[in-house]
């Protein structure tokens, strides 16, 4: 009856995360400004700055680069700590450009599969290895630079650079080969699985879900109401499982899972009560963990 | 209800303690890159060099006699180092406006305005 009393519950997160897309499109309109040119700051979302109407400059872009010049980019670094100190992976799940298409493109009715866990390292592998020490090593000409291969570098900037030459009646520029190759199976990968490119190749989504386990505004399971229903668990598309560790690095911060009142978003700025023991409940206190 | 406490949990304390160093150390970041970080970037110059004048013989002109042309002013170019704002250095990742050069120093790809050409990737 408990479990089914929560399923009814609607919590304000939970109402709010209906509203999801709309806040991701209109967030689209922040980093699509055809007439503002903002180049020079760091945005806090992948969103490739080659693209004719990006508004800021891409955090991993300016990265990779400045990696490539052997100069430490501090106002990116900054940006991304900020926004995952205060955020996490809010930004994926609310705010990305990338992250709005993958959801768009998941709400084709086709059938999905989940991502094994240990691909999600991978994230981890491109962010070190293609962002920071190949640039560094091999400078921006190496075909793995992070850049060359970015997808959304292809769907943002490369393309509509194509096109926009081809219209001009220019000597149009085309992008690499495995440019195109890399962005047609990710965009292959996002009819058949949630957000693949989040879940195992974003470097961006590596830095903000590392940010999840501290940062300021969070999810918090109360165990007090928390009664192991695993509603959450069955409402969260990215395969984690919310009462046994809201700071996951893989959740998206999508709040589906607030659906069940016992999960709340909450921030480090509420000083009201608090469960003693922590944000995930105890072992004892989760059946299905025992199953 | 026994179990609530008004203060924030353990791992709550742990949370406010991180985030809170780690938004004023992004800050420290913001602070340094925004205001004080100017690398060193070497850039080409256009000079422009004086014409050379023509200086006639004497005060006193011969007519009939035309005195030869001024040369025309020639431009070369120099490299110089400039100190580049960190904000500045980003816009001109953006359009792939810098490179390391052989000798490990940070070279602008262009001279003058900056080129409309986006990520050259």
């Amino acid at each position: 009856m408990a479990a089914m009393a929560k399923q009814n519950s609607s919590s304000l997160s939970a109402r709010f995360s209906r509203w999801r897309g709309w806040v991701q499109t209109t967030f689209l309109a922040v980093w699509l400004m055809p007439f503002v040119k903002l180049h020079n700051i760091c945005g806090p979302v992948f969103h490739c700055y080659a693209c004719p109407l990006s508004t800021f400059a891409c955090p991993i872009g300016v990265l990779a680069n400045f990696s490539a010049i052997h100069v430490v980019p501090f106002l990116a670094l900054g940006t991304l700590i900020a926004g995952g100190a205060l955020f996490g992976t809010f930004f994926c799940g609310w705010v990305c450009p990338f992250g709005w298409l993958q959801d768009m493109l998941a709400k084709i009715p086709t059938p999905r599969f989940r991502i094994p866990h240990w691909l999600g390292y991978l994230r981890y592998g491109v962010l070190l290895g293609m962002v920071f020490i190949i640039p560094f090593l091999y400078g921006e000409g190496h075909p793995l630079f992070f850049c060359r291969q970015c997808p959304a570098g292809a769907l943002e900037g490369a393309i509509p650079n194509v096109v926009q030459l081809a219209l001009a009646h220019q000597p149009v520029v085309w992008p690499s080969v495995s440019k195109i190759v890399i962005l047609a199976l990710v965009l292959s990968a996002m009819l058949f699985t949630q957000r693949p490119w989040c879940g195992v190749f974003c470097p961006l989504g590596a830095i903000y879900g590392l940010c999840n386990r501290v940062s300021a505004v969070f999810l918090r399971v109360n165990q007090t109401t928390c009664t192991s229903c695993a509603l959450c668990k069955r409402t969260c598309r990215y395969d984690v499982v919310p009462f046994e560790s809201s700071s996951d690095t893989r959740c998206n911060r999508c709040l589906e899972c607030t659906r069940c009142e016992a999960i709340t978003v909450d921030s480090i700025l509420s000083r009201g009560k608090t469960p003693s023991a922590g944000d995930a409940p105890t072992a004892e206190s989760c059946d299905i963990r025992k199953s | 209800m026994a179990s609530m406490v008004e203060t924030p949990a353990r791992g709550s304390r742990f949370r406010v303690i991180a985030a809170t160093l780690l938004v004023l150390c992004a800050a420290a970041l913001l602070v340094y890159g925004a205001g004080f970080h100017k690398p060193s970037v070497l850039t080409e110059r256009t000079v422009q060099e004086p014409p050379k004048s023509v200086t006639p013989a004497s005060d006193v002109q011969m007519p009939g006699f035309l005195l030869p042309k001024a040369s025309k002013p020639r431009t070369s170019t120099e490299t110089v180092q400039i100190a580049l704002s960190e904000s500045a250095m980003v816009e001109d990742i953006t359009i792939g406006g810098l490179t390391l050069g052989p000798d490990g120093k940070v070279k602008r790809t262009y001279s003058g305005a900056a080129p409309a050409v986006a990520c050259p990737t």
